[in-house]
């Protein structure tokens, strides 16, 4: 590189024309310094980038680590919150129709149990489970079914018609023969009902309904439990 | 040079007279580079000023041995930089007045073909041009200067050398 002395010449004369005289420059520079001395806090010593760096990181890396544990406890504790009321609305009309078909159901157990001596009370019986079974239905034809819940519904309408049928059947049969200890003193198996309805309650957890009580003083549908 | 690492070493604890001590010199040429870069002198004492203020909040950043007047030169062209950048910069010098059109063209005729030309380069050409001719930088410098290497610094300027012969039909750089 050979430096030409007319540029060099041609530079100087540039830069000297293009910066007039500033005599304030110093005072200026140097107070904005002095004021940033007294206003900041000093230069930090070399290592202290460093000691900032990893405490940043670690910081970091907690508030990641607090995040995730947060949303897995808010994800874990309010699942069936994230589907909106809907939800809410179609599991509590099937709670409530449950419990009164459950206590019609049962309370068909002791005038059919005893047989003949109790036909009619019997039949009286089965015919409000029956319509309260209908009413069931009815209830769940006309209600807004949450998408997630379409095929666990079409479970419970089959359940119920079944149990409808069944207890048809009964009704009919003891239409036929009100004097024998026929099919009709059975009671109705509302088995199947039950553990539909248990996974509606413990949606989106698998349900597990509780074992059938045969406990005729007892008249309230039994409480279902959901897998952890 | 011993005084003056002694100088960075006190600086560096928060010495506040040992830093003015160190600047003081180093305000003219930061001055003139920054004239040069943004040809306009009060915006140029604002980026020196703002360069001051960011070399005394980064002095620990300063590695041993290195020294400091390229530092804050380059700390001067980036401060430049980003005034160029920034929005009000290009709506200010969007506008020109007629008083700034007719001393532009009085200018213009005083000046030679050569000082056309430089003025015309592109201003990481201009800052290595002037790092090297005025400064009398050598390459390792200008390359701690332009955060680059020195060899990359080495073409910077040879690009700017061309450019200027061919603008001016001169030939200042021998093959």
């Amino acid at each position: 590189m050979i430096p030409h002395p007319s540029l060099r010449y041609e530079v100087e004369q540039w830069v000297e024309e293009s910066s007039p005289p500033a005599p304030l420059l110093h005072y200026r520079v140097l107070s904005a310094v002095r004021h940033q001395t007294s206003s900041a806090p000093k230069p930090r010593s070399a290592w202290a980038p460093a000691l900032v760096a990893w405490a940043s990181v670690v910081a970091l890396a907690g508030v990641i680590a607090m995040s995730h544990l947060l949303l897995r406890q808010v994800n874990g504790s309010h699942e069936p919150a994230r589907v909106g009321g809907t939800v809410l609305q179609y599991s509590s009309n099937v709670e409530h129709q449950y419990a009164i078909l459950y206590v019609a159901v049962h309370s068909t157990d002791l005038p059919c149990y005893t047989g003949p001596k109790l036909s009619l009370l019997c039949r009286s019986a089965k015919e409000v489970a029956r319509a309260d079974a209908a009413d069931f239905l009815d209830a769940l034809q006309t209600s807004t079914v949450p998408p997630e819940l379409q095929s666990t519904n079409a479970m419970l309408e089959t359940a119920l018609q079944r149990l409808a049928a069944e207890l048809n059947n009964q009704l009919k049969a003891l239409d036929a023969n009100p004097s024998s200890d026929s099919p009709g003193y059975d009671t109705a198996d509302l088995t199947a009902v039950s553990a539909v309805v248990a996974r509606i309650d413990c949606w989106p957890r698998p349900g597990v309904p509780s074992e059938p009580q045969n406990d005729f003083a007892s008249r309230r549908p039994p409480t279902t439990r959901c897998s952890p | 040079m011993g005084a003056s690492l002694n100088l960075v070493e006190l600086a560096k604890v928060g010495d506040e007279p040992a830093f003015e001590d160190l600047l003081r010199p180093l305000l003219l040429p930061a001055y003139k580079l920054a004239c040069v870069l943004l040809s306009d002198s009060t915006a140029a004492e604002d980026a020196v000023q703002e360069a001051a203020v960011k070399c005394w909040r980064k002095l620990h950043q300063l590695r041993p041995g290195t020294e400091l007047k390229p530092w804050f030169l380059g700390i001067v062209a980036n401060e430049c930089h980003n005034t160029r950048r920034s929005r009000w910069w290009s709506v200010l010098k969007g506008l020109p007045t007629d008083h700034s059109i007719a001393s532009e063209a009085n200018e213009a005729e005083r000046r030679s073909d050569i000082q056309r030309a430089l003025r015309r380069l592109s201003p990481r050409s201009r800052l290595t041009v002037i790092l090297y001719y005025y400064f009398d930088m050598s390459l390792d410098q200008i390359a701690a200067v332009i955060h680059r290497r020195p060899a990359a610094a080495r073409s910077q300027l040879y690009r700017a050398l061309a450019r200027l012969r061919d603008e001016t039909a001169l030939g200042y750089l021998e093959p």
